[in-house]
């Protein structure tokens, strides 16, 4: 059963066509990474599936309804540049805001609002952090949070916008472990420009260059990536270790 | 020539101080023709003679002999209470959406809304409003175009609002001290009518921070997230509406050229110190307090300018502020 139907889609921001003639469909309980070259359309992909962009032509269908109308269901993590480090709050206050919508309509978070954002907190292991300053964590807590703030929403579908932008190595391998935990529920879509590590974890890879296919992670080979990024480019598997080990790299 | 410049800056104050007489008169209209011989009064100047916070007494000159008219009672004190908290209420959500630039805007569409209010002779507090409305409105737009950056947006309106300002002070040919006293703001002469207006506009303000508490907090964290939660560019939009109502009020107490001070300082001080907005709020608004209040008082006692007064307040407000933080903070 497919949780994502994208049907002949076009989008354009003034005259530049950035998505033409795109289809796509995600099945339920997939762990998909949409990779492709700057400016070739992940993000923009990924707003017409939350609905914050409209499509020019075509239909989206997200767990069958409108994106608009499933946004309720998607947890979403925006790309940690975007975010003010500094902002003012503890770490439960970022991680309740995941329940706008989904909670109380006026006034403040309701007890149940609050029980949800710890065992949301406590599923990305930052349970005793909930009082601490959110511009006091590091880059890794600080994804770790979004996250959470994603699932304070019991999301079925989790989209995720370059989650490991800024980090180091250790601490990706540790986010990808916690996404692969959640995988065996939730539906996963992210965008990444690390595609030699995430194939390691991922179950499909979706290019995006203005068209958009998808393959399998076991059927990617060098000859796509050099069509979907309009040059040669060599693949690089990174198999990290736990932070101290050894690091080894296969091109 | 510190003749000059005394006079030139009680100007708008003089100004000002005929208008409220006049509406005073109109309000005990009496027939001149009616009256007894002995009760007509030649009147050639009025002075300030003395001023106590909240009140303020007239010299008048009648018949060769100097007559003392007052107290006239002056709303300073509760113009600087309501209008500082609202300020630094207002200054945590435009500082929290990193747009300080926003305020100083917003103000000078209000002056450029509130100079055409006097030049077509309509009121010129209704004016500055519809100014700042449309300048909010109109950034609105512009930041809705993607491809205009937020502070490309700003510096454009900025430029559009002072020119405006500027072109209408040119056209007027009249005397332009009340067009001026907007620059500089003259809360000596704030009406009990305004001061109610401001009142009721802070309350307005309180209320919806109070109900769309979450939402709002959610959209200074990220506008990103915040669009994919609720619909954003409503309560984006009744926050521009809310600055141009503040900022409005808040014209007649420091005026256009300083306003974004009395709104950003208090708040970037408040938010030096606080854990999340929320907590910022009632340090920003008691800080925005502090700084009305506490610049007037010292206008009073120094016989400076108020606005001035109260923006270098609210800045060394902020410096203390900062070396609070540096001392919060571990080695």
């Amino acid at each position: 059963m497919s949780v994502i139907e994208v049907r002949q889609v076009s989008f354009s921001y003034g005259p530049h066509r950035v998505l033409e003639d795109v289809n796509l469909s995600v099945p339920q309980g997939d762990f998909a990474c949409l990779v492709g070259p700057n400016g070739g359309g992940k993000t923009t992909l990924l707003k017409l599936l939350l609905g914050l962009l409209e499509p020019d032509a075509g239909s989206i269908r997200v767990l069958g309804r409108s994106p608009r109308e499933a946004r309720r269901r998607i947890g979403y993590m925006p790309q940690h540049a975007r975010l003010d480090p500094l902002f003012p709050a503890t770490v439960l206050d970022v991680v309740l805001m995941g329940r706008l919508g989904a909670g109380r309509t006026l006034g403040g978070y309701s007890r149940r609002d609050y029980h949800l954002a710890r065992e949301a907190l406590h599923q990305v292991a930052l349970a005793d952090l909930a009082h601490r300053s959110f511009a006091a964590l590091s880059g890794g807590q600080q994804q770790r949070v979004l996250i959470a703030r994603a699932l304070a929403g019991q999301p079925d579908i989790l989209m995720l916008d370059e989650p490991t932008s800024s980090l180091d190595m250790s601490v990706e391998q540790e986010l990808y472990d916690l996404l692969q935990r959640l995988n065996q529920r939730l539906t996963i879509l992210l965008v990444s420009h690390d595609l030699g590590f995430v194939s390691q974890f991922v179950k499909t890879v979706i290019c995006v260059n203005r068209r958009v296919v998808a393959h399998p992670t076991s059927s990617l080979s060098g000859e796509m990536i050099n069509q979907l990024y309009g040059a040669a480019m060599h693949m690089v598997r990174h198999d990290h270790e736990p932070a101290g080990g050894d690091l080894s790299h296969h091109v | 020539m510190e003749t000059s410049g005394d006079a030139a800056r009680d100007l708008p104050k003089a100004e000002k101080a005929a208008t409220l007489l006049l509406e005073a008169a109109d309000a005990v209209f009496v027939d001149p023709d009616e009256l007894a011989e002995k009760d007509h009064i030649d009147f050639t100047y009025h002075t300030i003679a003395k001023l106590e916070p909240g009140r303020l007494w007239l010299e008048v000159w009648e018949t060769g002999s100097k007559k003392s008219i007052g107290p006239i009672s002056v709303p300073a004190a509760a113009t600087a209470v309501l209008g500082g908290a609202a300020a630094g209420l207002l200054g945590v959500y435009i500082i929290g959406l990193r747009m300080p630039f926003l305020a100083v805007c917003t103000a000078h569409a209000a002056l450029a809304g509130a100079v055409f209010g006097e030049l077509l002779g309509v009121s010129h507090t209704l004016a500055a409003f519809v100014g700042a409305l449309l300048g909010a409105l109109l950034l609105g737009g512009l930041l809705s175009n993607r491809q205009l950056d937020v502070n490309a947006a700003l510096g454009t309106l900025f430029s559009l609002a002072m020119g405006l300002a500027l072109l209408g002070m040119g056209l007027s040919t009249g005397p332009k001290t009340a067009m001026l006293s907007l620059l500089w703001g003259s809360i000596l002469f704030v009406t009990p009518a305004q001061v109610g207006l401001i009142a009721v506009v802070g309350l307005a303000l309180l209320i919806f921070i109070i109900v769309l508490e979450k939402e709002l907090a959610a959209l200074l964290f990220s506008r990103q997230l915040a669009a994919q939660l609720f619909p954003e560019s409503l309560v984006f939009g009744a926050l521009l509406l809310f600055s141009a109502g503040v900022i409005t009020i808040n014209l007649e107490i420091v005026g256009g050229q300083l306003l974004h001070s009395l709104v950003c300082n208090p708040a970037v001080a408040a938010l030096r110190v606080a854990r999340s907005c929320q907590g910022a709020l009632l340090p920003a608004a008691l800080l925005g307090v502090i700084s009305a209040l506490g610049g007037l008082l010292l206008a009073y006692r120094l016989d400076l300018p108020v606005g001035a007064c109260i923006v270098i307040l609210s800045s060394l407000i902020v410096g203390l502020f900062l070396c609070i933080e540096r001392t919060m903070k571990p080695a």
